[in-house]
């Protein structure tokens, strides 16, 4: 039987590389779908799913109000914010108030973390920078306050930065839903066999990760830039949680939620036909 | 995804009517082996081990017994894509762009059906990948060697070519400070693949060690 190969990209951080271990590792069985990793960071890989150059890659959900013509959500794999999120940070204390009209740096236009923060203050200067810089030109001084993703969130108060506002806690405050950042996406042109038989996989992959997680841990860790394995094991808990092997009913609604408001909001530009994969 | 076109329908028509071309197609791609054999290779190959399967040298019992070239079925999966990658590097290398084109699409293939992906089978996909035009790879190759190691030379080495391919300036000088940091304590760490690229390290940090001056 024909091996098809498919790409499966996610950025390197440790909650994506926990879920994707078991596949990266070939602890399961995959029968005739190979499976090729790439990892990039997450406004790189919503830019190339822009371009459709991937068939299954991870996503901002902001990211894919503007590919839903070509890709469908996978019930897997979501990053969800329980009451937190993205954290802006500065080198002072701030109110709402104060954030208005600051330089901030963000870490991709296309990124939930940008959506979220549009939806909680409008009118700001945003810097695209990448989400490892970020820590760096707040400290530096280079802008006045940076939105953090992935490890940054629990490390910026090691460096004397402070919390100005958790996005994930402010979100849930305003919808009562956890705030959904990233997801996984199909490209729809793969059929939908195919298609089934892929999301099957990634279950299957995040399943065995939870079931032999000290061993996904271990690989996680190649992926947390510094932080030790406590605050790792930290971090994979917060977003590999009970969304990650379906959306669920509040899931799905606070996807469509976040979409919508963006809309109304102006921050996307489109009406947006949010699909789920089905199993 | 660019690396990989999907299969074109074949032509229909009947088997006598296809024949003689399947032939003559054969007897190009035997010949096309032929040169091809000749002029690349990881390590310089004795001459007499330049023919491939498939283009056997006359036997009329007066001169010495032919030696049989490589047996590509009997090669690993990995000692294919190696030995196409060498082929593809030669050609462009030569600045037989079309032919290193034509063959680029089959190395990307070859490295994509690896059991596994490592650095090293990376950075070829990713040179291939440039061969190819297809940037986009070869960027996620740079990217994904060094999310898993960020200070891997041939990720470093990678990354400047294909943020120049890119004409990004900004980033080829700040990944050639990365390399030029990097590259006392990895060729110290003596991995397998830095020998096989030796040649390329090489360059590659002289290269940088003369921009970031």
């Amino acid at each position: 039987m024909p091996v098809r190969t498919i790409h499966v990209a996610h950025s390197p951080d440790s909650d994506d590389a926990f879920m994707f271990y078991a596949l990266a590792a070939g602890k399961i069985d995959t029968g005739d779908v190979r499976y090729v990793h790439e990892l990039q960071d997450i406004e790189t890989l919503n830019q190339r799913a822009l371009r459709a150059e991937l068939e299954v890659t991870a996503v901002s959900i902001h990211a894919y109000a503007h590919i839903a013509d070509r890709y469908a959500l996978l019930p897997h794999g979501a990053s969800m914010g329980d009451r937190y999120g993205p954290r802006l940070v500065a080198r002072t204390p701030l109110t709402r108030e104060q954030v208005r009209g600051l330089r901030i740096a963000i870490p991709g236009p296309l990124t939930s973390a940008y959506l979220a923060l549009r939806l909680y203050e409008k009118d700001f200067e945003p810097v695209f920078t990448r989400f490892d810089e970020i820590e760096d030109a707040v400290v530096d001084g280079k802008v006045d306050a940076g939105l953090l993703i992935h490890e940054g969130q629990l490390t910026f108060g090691d460096r004397g930065l402070h919390l100005i506002v958790d996005l994930g806690e402010w979100w849930y405050g305003e919808t009562g839903l956890p705030l959904p950042l990233g997801g996984n996406v199909v490209r729809k042109d793969l059929g939908p066999a195919l298609t089934q038989r892929i999301s099957h996989d990634l279950r299957a992959s995040i399943a065995y990760g939870l079931q032999h997680r000290a061993g996904a841990l271990d690989h996680a860790m190649r992926y947390a830039r510094g932080l030790d394995r406590q605050r790792a094991d930290t971090f994979v808990g917060m977003y590999v949680n009970d969304w990650t092997l379906d959306y669920g009913e509040a899931g799905r609604r606070a996807v469509r939620e976040l979409l919508a408001r963006g809309v109304q909001a102006g921050v996307i530009d489109r009406e947006v036909a949010v699909e789920f994969v089905d199993e | 995804m660019p690396a990989e076109q999907p299969t074109q329908p074949a032509e229909h028509g009947g088997f006598n009517a296809a024949l003689p071309w399947a032939v003559a197609g054969i007897a190009l791609l035997a010949l096309i082996a032929l040169v091809a054999g000749q002029h690349f290779g990881r390590q310089p190959a004795p001459a007499p081990q330049a023919q491939e399967a498939g283009a056997a040298p006359p036997d009329d019992g007066s001169g010495p017994a032919p030696v049989r070239g490589p047996d590509i079925s009997s090669m690993s999966p990995r000692e294919r894509a190696d030995r196409l990658y060498d082929r593809i590097m030669r050609l462009d290398s030569e600045g037989k762009k079309d032919s290193a084109a034509f063959f680029a699409q089959m190395g990307i293939s070859a490295y994509l059906m690896l059991p596994q992906q490592d650095a090293d089978s990376r950075y070829d996909m990713g040179r291939i990948a440039e061969v190819a035009g297809a940037a986009p790879v070869a960027q996620a190759q740079a990217d994904t060697i060094l999310a898993q190691d960020s200070t891997h030379l041939l990720g470093l080495i990678l990354a400047i070519s294909t943020a120049r391919d890119a004409g990004d300036s900004a980033t080829a000088q700040r990944m050639q400070h990365r390399l030029v940091a990097a590259q006392a304590a990895e060729l110290a760490r003596n991995r397998p693949e830095y020998q096989r690229h030796q040649t390329e390290i090489a360059a590659a940090i002289d290269q940088a060690r003369k921009s970031v001056r």
